[in-house]
């Protein structure tokens, strides 16, 4: 590899060395001081740029006019040139790409985006290594055959010609790429060198720079001074510190290297004191909630030591992000410079939440999920939107409407479920409901090309009012920006996608995107590691440095590693020793390092990463001690002091007489029965359920179409006197498939439920006949019935109910109740029944109450208490007794059994999972 | 371990790197060790580590063989020399200076090896080999999906949706069928069996144009079983009545009503012109009892009497033979309609699985089986396999595998391939470890068979040394003496080799304890039904009396007792010293996780701290429905139940009475009526507290992602301390770890794409609606709770405690049934040495079976019962000291025998009757039993506030920046187009900014600014530092004839209320300039955007 000409100042890395860079700097242009705006510095990064120019003026200490200072590739894209070319958007060349894929019919539409993506990738991985695939793609292959070590081989040859297709089909687009535009700037920029350059890098030049780089600052030295600035590599810095990383971290490791053992001996021998003690230290942690703390704790205790300029280097992302949480609950907000990507930002899951909708075709939780969402409708007035969002959930849980703009307008238009909705409100969600079906048609249409795409989603942002909201979002602004970018690089762009398609589209880009939340200015930084590089942190600690995470990635869908290095691609090794000289430089130059991981994740160990694991143990053996330190223990939330929880006892609320209830239902009764504290939820207190809006019919409602279907069968047919079997059946059947008709069209699976009921059929017409033959003559369905019982005092209270079925005799009625269940399971339970006598209660002078067990080969009644008279009278007292005891005061306990609460939708109310006896 | 201790095992042989070897190792044996000491010898040899691939069966034990290798580098690297030659002859490795020197150098060289050594699950190779596949696999970009219950929802749903797009289509037609038949629930379950079993069903498949005619041919084929109603027309072939009427006439010549009240069914159906079904139906009533076997007539002397003897036996003879006809043609009839079900079943399969492989196709998704299937097919196929082994960066010299025993048939295929692939001379050692008794995952398509059929192919083939390990360190020798005595002589776990205890002198006992009893008070005890005595139960004074199981609470709480006797008394080992027993030594096993509400409930009255491993039930914990409700509240506010669940948690510790007071009231909705008495000062302080951080987190809730928004009411709502104080001891600690887990959980569902708080909320309700593996797990236990040095009682299953050791384990409910066979499942059968299985059906009911697949029944109810024997062997082995074993009497029990018998049975031939062993020693004094971890103290530390927020630019301060860019450009001519964009302007924007800096640009008085005839030198956004290092920025620095000028924009105008401070700021320019440039004088102006300009200074 070619050196640059011009002399590289290796300084050490440490403390001193934007100190020493600036020092150098101000020496190489004495000439020019104090005006230093004709020259040129660039560095690594921003960051380290502003580092260094604070450094300068230090050092200066007088007023300087500042020299230019920038990055390399920024000043370079950035410099005006004429007669360049741009390069070829990378938007533009995914589609290309995908269209040279769609057109050879190689692999499935969905996964073309995805191949697109990699080869773009590889194309700029070559273009940037400068390597030149061979012409023909039998070289190619042949190549491929080499390094992979393998002949004649179809996978291989199909991969050798896919990637060179595609080369050779960018190529053929006649435009350059951004490497190569980069390229090309760089050597004009060389040529037309004009002011002194000076060039701060954070690593060796050739591990640094890109050939093409490399080219530039020497051919920029022919023309112009140039001063290269660089930490010197290890083996040169001598300092202590480089010289016990150079113990832990040989550059090669082979038969020659003396072992671990020896080395730290002779590294204790030369150094009798650590350089690291006091620098680093390691934090094992359990999981990822104590991770977070210990780190947070570390930070605390930092801040408390008066430090403020504090690195987290974030290898665990999620943990880094508990981290920031953390810290913020203690008012230390840390400035983010890793950035989010867009895809999980609140404005991009609107945009897709709009997309889901569309997709979905209108399914009810993906379209509530939108109109919940901040962006939408932001013309309406806050509180307006959301009373009209919420009327329009009751209404779609009421009716249970499933996806649909239409069904949703039905559910509005019909409101169920008593409560009385105020029609300015319902006006107001039947507008947003419109609003939002003219975004959908929008998004609706026909295949076209991504520019006419992102103009729809504009519009159809438009129509359900977030634009403006989306724009003023510090997210939804960028994303938007994003969008506008693409959209005015494609506009030449002409391959229509269908709406999938496109969406796959967008969906890369979001991910791809990136969100910085510029919002806070802080010292403590959060940043990825490369980015730490160099700079003057008091502090750093490195979160998630377990093997898995700690580590270096290595590039690419396309080729394994033999074949990258064969084609001068960056290999793993490559990625494992920038690693390695990441963490170098950091151990370097920064005073105070801790470096935390989980030792286990899900009850699997998690391994330190080797390079904090070898050096762990190279310092036990050199110094006899291998760094790990127990974690600071976080500050523990101080203790409540309002409305301060005690442990829970069983709940038993007495009820003031006011608000005992006056009418309840038969099932309210049951639920009194079997636990007063359930009553007292529902009966007193009035909370239930929300509807829930089902995806496909259940046993209740397979009941509730049973009853109807009944129900009208025999309105028309009080008797079956008058039919045979045949004909009897033929009408039941017939009823019954007009009643499970729409449950049908709403989710074909009804059928299922159907045949089961239709099986029954024949058994169930017998029965009756039966039931007829024994005198019985149907006479009322879903009968209500109500008594008003008398309790002390003078005051009253309602108990109602409706009968399923009412059937005259001789000797008089019969009420019956149906059941979806078998008569054996019905048999089990009948004896603690407080339904049936309850009914009977209700309806004086009925002779017989039963329910009508319908889910067998048989038809069976089940009988309650031979003595139904005295049964609903006992059931009476005992409501009464109940009553009257509530309403004087006595407790309402919550000991519900076991099958009771297991259903129970109070179980948050009455505490009873946390109360032990 | 020594080698010597390890007595018959020949570790030589396990170990040498040149073998193969087979090992079969008994539980408790240290198959960890030998598999980290095999791959350390391997190394040693000079194997890279990426030359070596190791195959266990779960992660966990991956990353545990992997830390154990890594531990023991380390310690090799840096041990003293003797231990270090002492560490490599225990491992059977030379100890020559030559060795040592090698072995100090492998610890870098494994740890930094790229790549590094493989310790791998099988799944988790073969998704790495699918990432290598050929591209035209068409594997590219696919995604990992489960395979759990919400998708297989998802999935019959769009499958009903599709057949009834196209209702005439045969796979519509026989989902009907089947609908009809057996019904929606059982078609399901069908599907989903089905479905499981996917891999088996591919691999019969291979590639036959219709699979499901396929193997419905087969099942034909195999019983012989035609078209429906084959059989009967068979029965009515001509000339079947001659033998029925001859039957007929012994009943009508017979004197018994019996025999009379038959003669009239039977001479209906003779001459009958009824259907043929309704003729057969007469015809076996009169033969066949109602269950359906041959009724009973036997030679005797009054028959001998009755129709004399030769016509006696002439009827006899006709009965049996006319009931054989009878039962055959009814075996047959059953034969065809389970043959009519299957065609249907299979069809209906084979076109969901379509169904689903065009769903995941859609998403780009692949699944385990997919993975597995998909890498069976790329082995199998020679140029792929060989490009994906050249494509792979490691090459594997050495392969090791480990727990061989739970490998189905499909994974030792892929093997087979994998090693297929190799040419002769580069042919790996095969390392294969595993104990067939310890096999417990047939569920799971494990296939213990394949242990030997692997051991003799690789025996043949890699003349692989075959050895086994039959002494447990674990299990102290009266554990040991009870599992020779439990399986010495059970025909059903044979071979059985005798073990050994190396745990020579370690106490051990293992007891039985009485059968808890359902006593007959119980019964009587019932006051639910009353009805006789008139009094109904008062609600109100008596609770209800569950029919619920007295006997499980009795075994729960004899458990409870018999613990809190044993903890910090009995004496256990701890390396080599003793110490009291913990409740973190304690392990209870349970068959099922459906039974461990007693005991939890037990152990929490006891106050022993325990943990219940029952996957899944994170999000049904009570505080964690608690938070869910606060969250659907804030994403709902219309869920008024939903806010008094919140209300009455410890978050916000509101009473009954808060409530009445809200119920109270007369306001829509209960967030209208909280506010409202919150607003009029009325209400308790916890209501109002509540009042106050809802309204501050619903607006939140809008916008924060459901980590950060959790987060915040963490921390606002002082969510831990709360529960720390609200919960009681024995279930605080779990609680804790639960919240902390809702927390994680949202962190990473939030770390996916798209994080909205309503989508959060349904992902929940998802995740809490499926069963079992779907289901987020609870929280794991912070290491730091108080009572963590203690720990905390294990409830396991003995599938989870796989691995697992314990110095008390207590197996409850041992006395249960094994579980019965399931109706609608698919029946495979997979011969281990067989390349695809031979068959596949389904089974319907147990009583329709029919007898033509019996051989197979059969062999599954063998393996299933091997199973049982084994769940008891791993069981047992995983206490090192004690077993306890308890269960409850009465359990309907068919003719499978129960461990708990099992167990008295080998208790006896030990010669002991509820115990056998030792009397562990007890501590002097009862240690105390943990105490409350107390609130940890309180006082939040002096922590400075760091870091603010920035303001965001206002509109007129980005209009102001916009402008300022122009100027800019303009005066560097700079012609590019739409930068503006990229900085987040639009056209329009920047038309307007345009405007204004072409007023300014052209203003005769600035003019001295902008034309470069007018100046000498001009630089744009100039940076200066002050004496005092602090740098700053300068819009625009002009130098002319006469003097340097200092120039501000500002996109206000004059009047600007700022005014001081910018002039201030322009002066201070101004002096740092005058600094610089001594020559001559410097000024300062500032610019505003109407083109005016205010001069500074002099
Ligand atoms: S959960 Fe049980 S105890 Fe609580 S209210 Fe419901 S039924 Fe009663």
């Amino acid at each position: 590899m070619t050196r640059p000409a011009p002399p590289v100042h290796a300084l050490p890395p440490g403390e001193g060395f934007l100190d020493a860079a600036a020092g150098l700097l101000l020496r190489d242009a004495a000439a020019d001081l104090p005006d230093l705006s004709r020259r040129l510095v660039l560095v690594s990064s921003l960051p380290l740029a502003a580092e260094l120019r604070a450094a300068l003026a230090r050092a200066a200490g007088r007023p300087l006019l500042l020299p230019q200072f920038d990055t390399l590739r920024r000043w370079a894209n950035g410099a005006p040139l004429a007669d360049v070319p741009s390069p070829l958007p990378d938007s533009e060349r995914r589609v290309l790409l995908h269209s040279a894929l769609a057109a050879r019919g190689w692999f499935d539409e969905t996964a073309l985006w995805g191949i697109a993506d990699e080869l773009a990738t590889l194309s700029d991985e070559l273009s940037a290594a400068a390597v030149a695939l061979p012409d023909d793609e039998a070289a190619l292959r042949a190549q491929l055959e080499h390094a992979y070590a393998l002949r004649a081989s179809a996978p291989l040859a199909f991969e050798a010609r896919v990637v060179h297709e595609m080369w050779r089909a960018l190529a053929a687009s006649g435009r350059p790429d951004a490497p190569s535009v980069y390229r090309l700037r760089l050597a004009r920029l060389a040529e037309t060198a004009s002011r002194p350059l000076f060039l701060l890098l954070d690593g060796l030049a050739d591990e640094r720079l890109a050939p093409a780089e490399l080219a530039f600052v020497e051919r920029y030295a022919a023309r112009q001074p140039v001063t290269v600035c660089a930490p010197s590599p290890r083996a040169a810095a001598a300092t202590p510190i480089a010289v016990a990383l150079a113990a832990a971290w040989p550059e090669t490791v082979d038969a020659g290297t003396p072992p671990l053992l020896e080395r730290a001996r002779l590294l204790a021998r030369e150094l009798p004191v650590s350089p690291l003690a006091g620098r680093l230290s390691l934090l094992a942690a359990g999981g990822r909630e104590q991770e977070a703390e210990a780190a947070a704790a570390q930070v605390f205790a930092w801040l408390g030591e008066g430090l403020r300029r504090i690195a987290l280097v974030a290898e665990d992302r999620l943990t880094a992000r508990r981290l920031r949480a953390l810290l913020e609950r203690y008012g230390v907000l840390a400035a983010d410079e890793t950035g989010w990507k867009l895809s999980t930002t609140r404005a991009a899951a609107t945009v897709d939440a709009l997309l889901e909708t569309a997709a979905s075709g209108a399914y009810h939780l993906d379209l509530l999920d939108l109109c919940k969402s901040p962006h939408l409708f932001a013309d309406v007035p806050a509180p307006a939107r959301a009373a009209a969002v919420l009327s329009l959930e009751r209404a779609i849980r009421a009716a249970g409407a499933r996806a649909g703009i239409a069904a949703f307008r039905d559910a509005l238009a019909a409101p169920r479920g008593g409560e009385a909705q105020d029609d300015k409100v319902r006006a107001c969600a039947g507008g947003l409901l419109d609003r939002l079906e003219v975004a959908l048609r929008i998004l609706g249409g026909k295949p076209v090309p991504l520019p006419r795409w992102l103009d729809r989603l504009a519009r159809a942002l438009q129509a359900v009012g977030a634009e403006d909201s989306l724009a003023a979002d510090a997210a939804g602004g960028e994303l938007l920006e994003l969008l506008a970018q693409r959209q005015a690089e494609l506009a030449g762009s002409d391959a229509a996608f269908p709406f999938s398609a496109w969406r796959d589209w967008l969906d890369r880009e979001l991910e791809v995107g990136a969100f910085r939340d510029r919002s806070i200015d802080s010292p403590v930084v959060m940043l990825p590691r490369h980015d730490a590089r160099l700079r003057r942190f008091e502090a750093a600690l490195v979160i998630g440095a377990d093997a898995g995470q700690l580590a270096a990635v290595a590039g690419g869908a396309f080729f394994n590693q033999a074949v990258r290095r064969d084609l001068g691609l960056p290999t793993r090794e490559d990625a494992e020793r920038a690693l390695r000289r990441d963490l170098e430089l950091l151990l370097a130059t920064v005073p105070r390092v801790v470096v935390t991981w989980r030792r286990e994740e899900d009850g699997e160990a998690k391994l330190l990463a080797p390079e904090f694991d070898l050096l762990a143990t190279l310092h036990r053996l050199a110094w006899g001690d291998d760094l790990l330190r127990p974690p600071l223990p976080f500050p523990a939330s101080p203790p409540p002091v309002d409305a301060v929880p005690a442990p829970p006892r069983r709940a038993a609320p007495s009820v003031p007489a006011a608000l005992a209830p006056v009418r309840v239902p038969v099932s309210g009764l049951a639920s009194l029965v079997a636990c007063p504290y359930q009553f007292f939820a529902r009966h007193v207190l009035r909370l239930n359920e929300l509807d829930e809006v089902a995806e496909a019919m259940e046993k209740r409602d397979y009941g509730e179409l049973v009853h109807r279907s009944l129900e009208r069968f025999h309105a028309a047919h009080p008797s079956l006197a008058a039919l045979d079997d045949a004909a009897a059946l033929a009408a039941l059947g017939e009823t019954v498939e007009r009643v499970f008709a729409a449950a049908e069209a709403d989710n074909w699976l009804a059928l299922g439920w159907r045949l089961r009921w239709q099986r029954r059929m024949p058994a169930y017409i017998a029965w009756q006949r039966q039931r007829e033959a024994a005198g019985w003559r149907w006479q009322a369905a879903e009968a209500s019935a109500a008594r008003t019982l008398p309790l002390a005092g003078g005051a009253t209270v309602e108990l109602h109910g409706r009968i399923d079925r009412v059937d005259a005799g001789p000797d008089g009625e019969a009420l019956l109740d149906y059941k979806t269940k078998k008569a054996s399971e019905l048999r089990k339970t009948i004896a603690d029944d407080l339904q049936l006598p309850a009914y009977a209660l209700l309806r004086e002078g009925a002779v017989e109450a039963a329910y009508v067990a319908l889910d067998d080969e048989r038809v069976e009644s089940v009988r309650c208490a031979d003595d139904l008279a005295a049964a609903a009278a006992a059931q009476g007292a005992r409501f009464v007794a109940a009553m009257d005891a509530l309403r004087a005061g006595v407790p309402l306990p919550a000991h519900g059994v076991d099958r009771v609460c297991a259903w129970c939708e109070a179980r948050g109310l009455c505490r009873r999972d946390h109360v032990v006896d | 371990m020594s080698s010597t201790e390890a007595g018959r095992m020949d570790y030589a042989a396990a170990l040498d790197p040149a073998r193969s070897a087979v090992v079969e190792a008994c539980a408790g044996s240290g198959k960890t060790w030998l598999l980290a000491a095999r791959i350390v010898r391997l190394l040693l040899a000079g194997a890279q580590p990426a030359e070596i691939l190791a195959i266990t069966f779960t992660r966990k034990a991956a990353a545990e063989i992997e830390a154990r290798v890594v531990d023991w580098l380390r310690l090799l690297a840096t041990a003293p020399d003797d231990a270090a030659r002492a560490f490599l002859a225990e491992r059977g490795a030379g100890d020559d200076a030559d060795t040592l020197r090698r072995a100090r150098g492998l610890y870098e060289r494994v740890t930094g090896a790229q790549p590094g050594l493989a310790v791998n699950t099988f799944h988790g190779w073969f998704l790495q080999l699918v990432a290598v596949a050929p591209l035209a696999a068409g594997l590219a970009g696919a995604t990992l999906a489960d395979d759990g219950e919400r998708r297989f929802e998802e999935l019959w749903q769009g499958f009903a949706r599709r057949l009834r797009r196209d209702p005439e289509s045969d796979a519509a037609q026989a989902f009907v069928r089947l609908l009809a038949d057996i019904g929606l629930s059982a078609t399901r379950t069908l599907l989903a069996r089905g479905m499981a079993r996917r891999a088996e069903w591919l691999a019969y498949a291979g590639d036959a144009a219709d699979p499901a005619a396929t193997a419905a041919g087969a099942l034909a084929a195999l019983s012989g079983a035609g078209e429906e109603g084959e059989a009967l027309a068979a029965f009515f072939a001509p000339g079947w009545a001659a033998d029925f009427h001859a039957y007929l006439g012994f009943l009508e010549a017979s004197e018994l009503d019996g025999d009379r009240r038959l003669a009239a069914p039977l001479a209906a159906a003779l001459d009958g012109e009824a259907p043929t079904e309704t003729r057969f139906a007469a015809l076996a009533g009169v033969l066949l009892t109602a269950a359906g076997t041959l009724r009973a007539r036997k030679p005797s002397k009054a028959l001998d009497k009755r129709f004399g003897a030769d016509g006696a036996a002439r009827f006899l003879d006709l009965h049996a033979t006319l009931g054989g006809r009878l039962l055959d043609c009814l075996a047959r009839q059953q034969e065809e309609r389970n043959l009519a079900f299957n065609r249907d079943a299979l069809a209906v399969l084979h076109a969901f699985l379509a169904h689903l492989d065009a769903f995941k196709a859609e998403r780009r998704q692949i699944d385990f089986v997919d993975a597995e299937w998909r890498v069976l097919q790329l082995l199998a196929d020679e140029a792929s396999a060989a490009f994906v082994q050249a494509r792979l960066d490691a090459r594997y010299r050495h392969v090791l595998l480990d727990e061989f025993q739970d490998t189905n048939p499909l994974q030792w295929q892929i093997l087979l391939a994998w090693l297929a692939a190799y040419d002769d001379a580069a042919r790996p050692s095969v390392f294969l470890v595993g104990d067939p008794k310890q096999s417990i995952y047939r569920f799971r398509r494990a296939e213990p068979r394949l242990f030997a059929c692997a051991a003799d192919f690789l025996g043949e083939r890699f003349a692989a040394a075959r050895l086994t390990q039959d002494a447990t360190r674990r299990n102290a020798p009266a554990i040991v003496d009870a599992v020779n005595a439990l399986f010495g002589a059970e025909p059903g776990f044979q071979p059985f080799r005798a073990q050994r205890s190396l745990a020579a002198g370690l106490p051990g006992r293992v007891e039985l304890l009485p059968l808890c009893a359902g006593d007959e008070d119980d019964e009587g005890e019932m006051p639910a039904a009353e009805p006789d005595t008139g009094r109904l139960r008062d609600p109100l004074r008596e609770p209800a009396t569950e029919a619920v199981d007295r006997r499980r609470q009795r075994e729960a709480e004899q458990l409870a007792e018999r613990l809190g006797r044993l903890l910090g008394r009995t004496l256990v080992r701890d390396g080599q010293d003793e110490r009291p027993l913990r409740p973190g030594d304690v392990l209870l096993l349970v068959r099922t996780r459906a039974r461990i509400k007693p005991v939890e409930q037990a152990l929490a009255a006891a106050g022993i701290p325990f943990v219940a491993a029952s996957r899944g039930g994170l999000l049904g914990s009570l505080e964690v429905t608690d938070l869910v409700a606060l969250l659907e509240f804030l994403v709902t506010p219309a869920a008024d139940l939903k806010l008094a669940h919140a209300l009455k948690s410890p978050l916000f510790a509101c009473a009954d009475d808060d409530l009445l007071a809200l119920a109270a009231r007369s306001e829509t909705g209960w967030r209208a009526r909280l506010a409202a008495l919150a607003g009029e000062g009325g209400g308790s302080a916890a209501l109002r507290r509540a009042a106050r951080l809802l309204d501050a987190w619903l607006p939140a809730a809008a916008r924060l992602p459901a980590h950060d928004l959790l987060d915040r009411i963490y921390a606002e709502g002082e969510v831990l301390a709360r529960y720390r104080l609200a919960v009681p001891e024995a279930r605080r600690g779990a609680a804790l770890a639960n919240l902390e887990a809702l927390l994680l959980l949202a962190l990473d569902l939030d770390g996916g794409r798209y994080p909205s708080l309503p989508r959060f909320i349904d992902e929940l309700r998802a995740l809490a609606r499926v069963a079992g593996d779907d289901a987020p797990n609870e929280g794991e236990l912070a290491a730091d709770e108080a009572v963590a040095a203690d720990g905390r009682v294990r409830i396991m299953t003995i599938h989870g405690a796989k691995g697992l050791e314990a110095p008390l384990v207590w197996l409850l409910d041992a006395n249960a049934a094994p579980p019965a066979d399931r109706a609608w499942d698919a029946l495979v059968d997979w011969p281990p040495e067989a390349p695809r299985p031979t068959h596949f059906s389904f089974v319907g009911r147990k009583e329709a079976r029919g007898a033509a697949r019996t051989a197979l029944f059969e062999r599954e109810a063998a393996a299933a019962a091997r199973e049982e024997l084994n769940l008891l062997y791993v069981a047992i082995t995983r206490a090192r000291q004690l077993f306890f074993a308890s269960g409850v009497a009465g359990e309907r029990q068919g003719e499978a025998t129960t461990a708990y018998e099992r167990l008295r049975a080998a208790l006896a031939t030990l010669g002991a009757e509820n115990a056998w062993g030792d009397e562990l020693p007890e501590a002097a004094a009862a240690a105390p039993v943990p105490a409350a971890a107390s609130a940890p103290a309180a006082g939040a530390p002096a922590i400075p506030a760091v870091g603010g927020r920035r303001e965001a630019p206002d509109a007129a301060a980005r209009f102001g920046i916009l402008v300022h860019a122009i100027l800019e450009r303009r005066t560097e001519n700079r012609a590019d187009d739409g930068w503006w964009r990229a900085l987040g302007y639009a056209d329009a924007e920047a038309k307007r900014a345009g405007v204004v800096a072409g007023r300014l640009l052209a203003a005769p008085a600035l003019r001295r600014f902008f034309d470069p005839a007018c100046y000498r030198r001009a630089w744009n956004e100039m940076e200066i530092t002050g004496a005092d290092g602090a740098v700053g920025r300068i819009d625009r620095l002009v130098e002319d004839d006469e003097a340097f000028w200092v120039l501000d924009y500002k996109s206000s105008g004059p009047d600007t209320p700022r005014l001081d401070e910018y002039r201030a700021q322009v002066a201070a320019y101004c002096r740092a300039a005058a600094a610089i440039f001594t020559g001559k004088p410097v000024y300062g102006a500032l610019i505003f955007a109407d083109a005016s300009m205010l001069r500074i200074g002099a």
